[in-house]
């Protein structure tokens, strides 16, 4: 081995150049390996922290709490939970003790804590100063309840056990308050001076709360000490003893696993990027190589001749490719170091553990340890002058390639990859591995294709200028390398236009994602049951409440089932908006918007026909005559706003009667004015059996039938035909009205492709929806996805809204209105202004969603910076390595081919036309690498944004993602790429191929001369 | 310079019917057809034959790198033809040291002379005050041993062949097979080389094999072994005045008989010496700078006359091909002035320079590196495209076909130029040359890599050449090029003592 070690010795001395090509393709590995792992801890800190920020302080505790009916153990407790908690403390502000005294008769509750300045902000009066050992204690009021005798009151004293606490003043809980008051009933007084009381020997016997509570400091809790965090309140809950009994222990343990599955998830992802770049980076480094592998190759010949033993050889092939190798892993992780400490600098994270995570935990060693080691090989398989055989590359795309084709084949029946899959990392290691096998089998495809068709290019440009001629021909004469270095071009290049692609992607489909959620630009709905929303939200945004230039769309979003059982979303909203719609996307739905909202719109006036009372009416009187059991009648007003009024008439007796019913209560009647109410009409008459005709011997549930005439109300009832009545059962109930224009009606609607297969041979399919009411459908349309309907796996039902409402009124009327509203803004100046108003007190009770404050938020959620970020490193790792790769290949060649270069000359080529020769060349291999990389990016970025199912923000894209190819960005990349390209290989011409007086124009000596 | 040959006590190679086919069965190409050969141990035996006679199929079977396809061979009583893998490499490991034609690629240029020959003893795990005295004890054979630091590229072809030499020798093999040694050597320093080879192979008592189709050789080989078509047809047991004996082998095949000399190749008559083509005053070359300046060419002062024949020889290192280069402008001298075919080139940018050639100036290299997805027209063509970018394309046409008919290669013109055998390669380099009508041509060992009669014919064609009044300069070390030559520039007659 010596004599080989002195020879590999001898020529890394004297063949630094190619060392550091090789070195600096495996550090390049290790670099982009360890900044994309640097930039996954940072994301997943920075993520972890804003979680925990965003959390309201009682959230995010480690708490303890001891619930004893007297001071007995107190103080062992104190030091047995204090040591408990020590191991948390790395993490957690100081550890906040408090008690809450709960006597068993009075309701009032003392809270003590130390230092009450930081957990409440004065309202009234002062704050209490410290509890003293004996005496009247200070305290404020917390809350508004006070006792009935009017103790606490400022001024006024409660004594709890032997002990007197005077109020001195009125606070509220400030944000940081540890304790949740919220829902402690009776007077809360809050005292300073934890220890003074706990050991108050006048409260001694009065029952208590003790609490040891340890807010997690988001400043000091990072992502990586979740585990740990989690590990360590486990271990509380385990060792501690009482744990479960006298104490209990809490912790946010859900907030917690949260933020470690997207933190899991944004990992995965990078893994699945960073499998494509150390794909691309390896194919350079045995590119790089196989440049050497000619004169490997003469060394080998020489060593065996000279009677190496195999194990020599062996030893020879090693160190020339592994001290390279390990040269490039170390250099490459003193770059990744500094990389990931500046990643980690300008985010505010401790360096030494960011770099310590990214780079030094076992994992990370071994990751590594397998990127030096596979780069060692394939560099050894690169030089070795036996690989040729071995790595034919018809051979080795021959195994490749069914190898890719059944990976992706089990790709595709998996589906996409969604983000548990990554998080959890059950994705096979094929699917991780695919997208740089996919790069590994169109290397050597195009290894194997490239040759015979540049050969082709060559013959075809025989009739052409003689540049074009001779750099066509110098590329087919030996094209196994423009191969290599095309195919390294393309698919260096394809990995930064695959950046380039994806991070629009993931930014864009955060965009859809954002208008997809809110419609228009607002969308806002009530989580309140109270039916204001509909009667006086909507109206009130109608009256341009938030200006006039608002554009307002209510909608009606209902659960149903079709006929076959499937669950389904029904919206019926106003056709009109749907070509109104933000960022519609092709993939929603085959047919465009306009075709889609006139294929659903079916005139009006959609209005429930009823009797118009006279206005000034107070009263309502109905003639009616009745035969059979006492039905429960109930007369439905339509108020003329949209609201409706029940009232009960009382129940029917057999003969002619007058159904009469004040309208209003006195109270009512006095705001009035003489001809108020107007616009009434009487819609319906409701039948029902309510179980209010019990006392008559009519329980629920049993039969009760009977006719029923009305008179004077024709447009209600026909008055010479009886209607008969039967609401048998229990909470039966039968509405007599005037016929409407939805009895019957077919609805044509857009639905998802589940229930169109659903539809039946009339073409119909019936729906009902939870209310009972049936709605009968046609299919005009299918549709994909529908915006503003996130649910997974819903069926679609989009119809008018006109019709939906007034069947549904029809049915039950008051029950037909809209309960969400989209809002349409000019500007995203004027939806944050509407935002802000809809925030306010005059809207409570709503959910509001933004489009561009969703579009904000996931623009600053760290996992899409961190994916944005990974995916510049790739790209700028990809064009590097494209400029690099043309620019070795040329100098490369430049030594190379000088025999060719000199023959050329030699044939009367002036300087000048072998430097067009060599730029022609290389500018012809960078036109069709450039070509071949932005489609092979962004076939790559189709092929990431259909199998990785995960938004920027690791969450599930909804809707999918869709490939956005920023088209102008691309056109810069390349074209800067080409400028580059063409610039660096002029230099290099000029610099070997001079033109002047002397030296030589080609001064490299022949082989055998001296130099 | 002859001696008598050795008569070992015991055989050190019996071979008998040896027959290796090549390829696959449907395009098999038999190499060696049934050879017989006896060698003894200490014998040098010269193999010799034309191009695709066999003999280094021989020698590569002899070497343990390949295996005869029947037959049988045994060296140093180990049968190569049915040993087992292990035993082949230490056959070559243990037996064997190789000599190459190509010096370049037996020198790792990253290895000083001391270092390169130290390699092979530290490869087999000699000690290391063995191998002092044995790189020590070599060097001062070969001459060199004030030159042991000296890499590669600082010593002469011929030094750098005596240190391949040196190396194969070092760890005392039993059996040394060169291939070619003297190829690329002109004939002085061949001469030399043989000697030391000679001296080397009596002092370290081994057997050589030496194959060639130079006939130096045969004036040091203790026996000549004729190959032809993959045949022993003859035997020269002695020197070179000893009549090779036809050979007979086991089965009773009676060789043909031995080629007839080639026809004398006729000799151009001398040039015009009153008008000059090229005029040298005090031209030299120096590389680098300080002290680590090679110096190229020694100061010369010379004249080519127009028309004739001309021939440049020297020993390898002598400057040969870099004065070809600077005749024809393509390197500066570093000192003196050169007027070809009436233009001082030193007055001469690089442009104008490349204009000068294209108009007046043929240059046909060693190999000429014809594209092999083109055909011989078309690389002709393609040479004249260079040459003239404006000119039409019946014209390029016309010319080239007639520049090949001028060669002999008309009836190739559509072949794949992969094809051809060495010489037909030959040949269109030089239509090549000839298709752009030059005043002058110039050619750089155009005969090195071919065998004796086909060398013949391209000195042959090349001497008719002139008839048209060209001018042909021609860097060679080729005695029959020599011969034939209407003058001649030695240039160790102008290079300064050492």
């Amino acid at each position: 081995m010596s004599g080989v070690f002195g020879l590999v010795r001898a020529r890394l001395r004297a063949r630094r150049s190619a060392v550091a090509l090789i070195a600096t393709a495996v550090g390049g590995c290790i670099l982009v390996l360890g900044s994309l792992q640097g930039v996954g801890v940072v994301t997943a800190d920075q993520a972890t922290r804003r979680a925990l920020a965003e959390l309201p302080a009682p959230d995010r505790l480690v708490g303890i709490v001891r619930a004893a009916e007297d001071a007995s153990d107190a103080e062992a407790s104190d030091v047995l939970v204090r040591a408990a908690m020590s191991g948390l403390l790395p993490m957690t502000e100081p550890i906040v003790a408090a008690t809450v005294f709960r006597p068993p008769r009075d309701a009032v509750r003392v809270v003590t804590l130390d230092d009450a300045s930081r957990w409440v902000s004065v309202i009234d009066g002062v704050l209490p100063s410290r509890c003293p050992a004996t005496g009247a204690c200070d305290v404020v009021r917390l809350g508004s309840a006070t006792q009935l005798n009017g103790t606490g009151e400022i001024g006024t004293t409660a004594v709890v056990g032997d002990r007197s606490f005077r109020i001195v003043g009125t606070a509220e809980p400030g944000p940081d308050m540890p304790l949740d008051l919220a829902g402690t009933p009776g007077l809360i007084l809050l005292a300073d001076g934890v220890n003074v009381l706990r050991r108050d020997p006048a409260l001694a016997l009065v029952p208590r709360s003790d609490s040891w509570l340890a807010p997690i400091d988001p400043n000091r809790t990072h992502a990586w000490m979740l585990g740990d965090l989690t590990a360590r309140v486990d271990a509380i809950r385990r060792d501690l003893p009482g744990a479960g009994r006298t104490f209990k222990v809490d912790a946010p343990d859900r907030t917690i696993a949260l933020v470690q599955t997207r933190s899991d998830v944004a990992v995965g992802r990078l893994v699945f990027i960073s499998s494509l770049v150390v794909g691309v980076l390896l194919a350079f480094a045995v590119f790089a190589a196989a440049v050497e592998r000619p004169e490997v190759g003469l060394e080998y010949g020489r060593l065996q001749r000279n009677g190496a033993r195999r194990s020599d050889l062996a030893w020879f092939i090693a160190l020339e490719a592994g001290i390279p190798a390990l040269l490039g892993s170390l250099v490459g992780a003193a770059a990744a170091a500094l990389a990931i400490g500046l990643i980690a600098a300008s985010q505010g994270d401790p360096v030494p553990d960011v770099i310590r995570l990214a780079l030094l935990d076992p994992g990370s060693v071994a990751v590594t340890l397998s990127i030096a080691a596979l780069a060692a090989v394939a560099v050894g398989l690169g030089i070795h002058p036996g690989s040729g055989r071995l790595l034919q590359p018809r051979l080795v795309a021959a195994a490749a390639i069914p190898v890719v084709i059944v990976l992706v084949w089990d790709r595709a029946s998996r589906g996409p990859i969604e983000g548990a899959d990554l998080a959890s990392q059950a994705a096979s290691p094929g699917t991780v591995l695919l997208p740089g096998l996919l790069g590994l089998a169109v290397i050597l495809g195009s290894l194997v294709i490239l040759p015979p068709l540049l050969r082709g290019l060559a013959r075809m440009t025989r009739r052409a200028p003689v540049w074009l001629r001779l750099a066509t021909t110098s590329i087919a004469r030996d094209p196994l390398r423009p191969a290599a270095t095309l195919t390294l071009l393309a698919f260096s290049l394809g990995s930064a236009v695959l950046g380039v692609v994806y991070a629009d992607t993931l930014t864009r489909g955060a965009a859809d994602s954002a208008a997809f959620t809110t419609g228009l630009d607002i969308r806002a709905l009530s989580y309140s049951p109270s039916g204001r929303f509909a009667s006086e939200v909507i109206p009130r945004l109608r009256d341009g409440d938030l200006g006039a230039d608002v554009e307002v769309q209510p909608i009606t979003r209902l659960e149903g089932q079709s006929a076959t059982g499937r669950t389904l979303l029904v919206t019926g909203l106003d056709p009109a908006v749907i070509p109104e719609f933000r960022r519609w996307r092709s993939d929603y739905a085959s047919v465009d918007p306009a075709r889609l909202a006139a294929a659903i719109a079916v005139p009006g006036p959609w209005n429930l026909p009823g009797q118009p009372l006279p206005a000034g009416i107070r009263d309502l009187s109905i003639d009616v005559v009745a035969s059979g059991d006492p039905i429960a009648i109930t007369a439905i007003l339509d108020r003329g706003d949209g609201t409706y009024r029940y009232l009960d008439l009382g129940d029917l007796r057999t003969g002619p009667q007058t159904l009469h019913k004040p309208l209003f209560t006195p109270g009512e009647l006095a705001g009035m004015g003489p001809s108020d109410p107007s616009g009434w009409r009487l819609v319906g008459i409701l039948a029902g059996n309510g179980g209010s005709s019990g006392a008559d011997g009519a329980e629920p549930g049993a039969r009760q039938q009977g006719d029923l005439t009305i008179v004077g109300f024709p447009e209600i009832a026909d008055p010479a035909q009886p209607v008969h009545l039967d609401v048998s059962g229990v909470q039966t109930r039968q509405m007599i009205r005037a016929a409407v224009r939805t009895d019957g009606l077919v609805l044509p609607a857009l639905v998802s492709p589940d229930l169109a297969a659903d539809v039946g041979s009339a073409g119909e399919l019936r729906v009902t929806l939870v209310s009972g009411l049936v709605l009968r459908i046609r299919p005009m349309a299918v549709i994909d996805r529908f915006p503003t309907v996130l649910e997974p796996n819903v069926g679609l039902v989009v119809i008018d809204q006109g019709p939906l409402l007034l069947a549904m009124t029809a049915r039950d009327p008051g029950s037909g209105t809209s309960n969400q509203v989209l809002l349409g803004l000019p500007t995203d100046e004027r939806t944050a202004q509407a935002v802000t108003t809809l925030s306010g007190d005059a809207y409570p009770s709503l959910v509001i969603n933004s489009r561009p404050a969703i579009e904000d938020a996931r623009a600053r959620d760290p996992f899409a910076i961190g994916i944005v970020w990974a995916l510049i490193i790739g790209a700028l790792a990809g064009l590097v390595l494209s400029v690099a790769g043309v620019l070795m290949g040329v100098a490369a060649e430049l030594g190379d081919n000088r025999g060719e270069l000199r023959e050329i000359e030699e044939l009367g080529a002036p300087p000048s036309a072998l430097r067009t020769l060599v730029v022609a060349r290389a500018t012809l291999l960078a036109v069709v690498g450039v070509v071949s990389g932005t489609v092979i990016g962004i076939g790559l970025g189709w092929l990431a944004a259909l199998t990785i199912s995960v938004s920027a923000e690791s969450g599930p894209p909804v809707p999918p993602l869709a490939l956005v190819a920023p088209w102008p960005g691309i056109f810069g990349l390349v074209a800067g790429v080409l400028v580059v390209i063409v610039i660096g290989v002029g230099a290099l011409a000029r610099a070997r191929l001079r033109t002047g007086a002397a030296p030589s124009t080609v001064s490299l000596p022949a082989r055998g001369d001296r130099p | 310079m002859t001696s008598p040959p050795l008569t070992g006590s015991a055989e050190a190679i019996e071979a008998r019917g040896l027959i290796r086919v090549h390829g696959r069965p449907a395009m098999a190409v038999a190499a060696l057809r049934g050879v017989d050969l006896s060698i003894q141990t200490g014998e040098l035996v010269g193999i010799v034959g034309p191009s695709g006679s066999g003999k280094s199929t021989l020698l590569g079977i002899l070497g343990g790198r390949d295996r005869p396809s029947a037959g049988s061979v045994s060296v140093f009583d180990v049968d190569l033809g049915h040993a087992q893998d292990a035993i082949l490499d230490m056959h070559r490991r243990e037996t064997v040291g190789m000599i190459e034609q190509h010096y370049w690629r037996s020198l790792s240029p990253h290895l000083t002379a001391s270092e390169a020959i130290d390699q092979p003893l530290r490869l087999r795990r000699w000690s290391l005050e063995s191998r002092r005295v044995r790189v020590g004890e070599l060097l001062e054979r070969i001459g060199l041993a004030d030159r042991a630091n000296a890499l590669p590229s600082e010593l002469s072809g011929g030094e750098q062949q005596r240190v391949a030499f040196a190396a194969a020798l070092a760890p005392r093999p039993r059996l040394i097979l060169a291939d070619e040694p003297t190829g690329e050597l002109d004939e002085r320093t061949a001469i030399e080389l043989l000697a030391v080879l000679r001296q080397l192979v009596r002092e370290e008592g081994v057997t050589a094999v030496v194959v060639t189709h130079d006939r130096l050789v045969e004036d040091i080989a203790d026996r000549v072994v004729y190959l032809r078509d993959g045949r022993a047809i003859a035997v020269r047991v002695g020197g070179p005045e000893v009549l090779p004996l036809p050979t007979i082998d086991a089965i009773g095949w009676s060789a043909p008989p031995l080629p007839a000399a080639p026809p004398p190749i006729p000799a151009v008559g001398p040039a015009s010496p009153h008008d000059a083509a090229i005029v040298l005053e005090d031209v030299a070359r120096v590389y680098g700078a300080g002290r680590a300046s090679v110096n190229g060419l020694p100061p010369l002062t010379f004249g080519f006359a127009r028309g004739g024949l001309h021939v440049i020889t020297g020993p390898s290192g002598s400057g040969k091909s870099t004065l070809l280069r600077l005749i024809v402008g393509l390197d500066r001298p570093t000192a003196g002035r050169i007027v070809t075919l009436g233009v001082d080139l030193g007055t001469l940018d690089s442009e104008a320079l490349a204009q000068f050639r294209a108009a007046h100036v043929a240059v046909c290299p060693q190999a000429p590196r014809l594209i092999p997805f083109l055909s011989v027209l078309e690389n002709v063509d393609l040479a004249l495209s260079i040459r003239n970018p404006r000119m039409g394309d019946a014209e390029r046409q016309d010319r080239a076909l007639d520049a090949l008919a001028s060669v002999a290669m008309a009836g190739f013109a559509d072949a794949s130029p992969e094809g051809l055998s060495g010489g037909e390669r030959a040949r269109v380099g030089i239509a090549r040359a000839l298709a752009a009508e030059p005043e002058l041509i110039v050619l750089d060992e155009p005969t090195a890599a071919l065998d004796r009669a086909v060398a013949a014919t391209i000195i042959t064609l090349l001497g008719a050449l002139d008839r048209a009044g060209r001018t042909i300069v021609v860097a060679t070390h080729d005695r029959d090029f020599i011969a034939a030559a209407s003058d001649r520039l030695d240039l160790r007659d102008h290079r300064p003592p050492s």
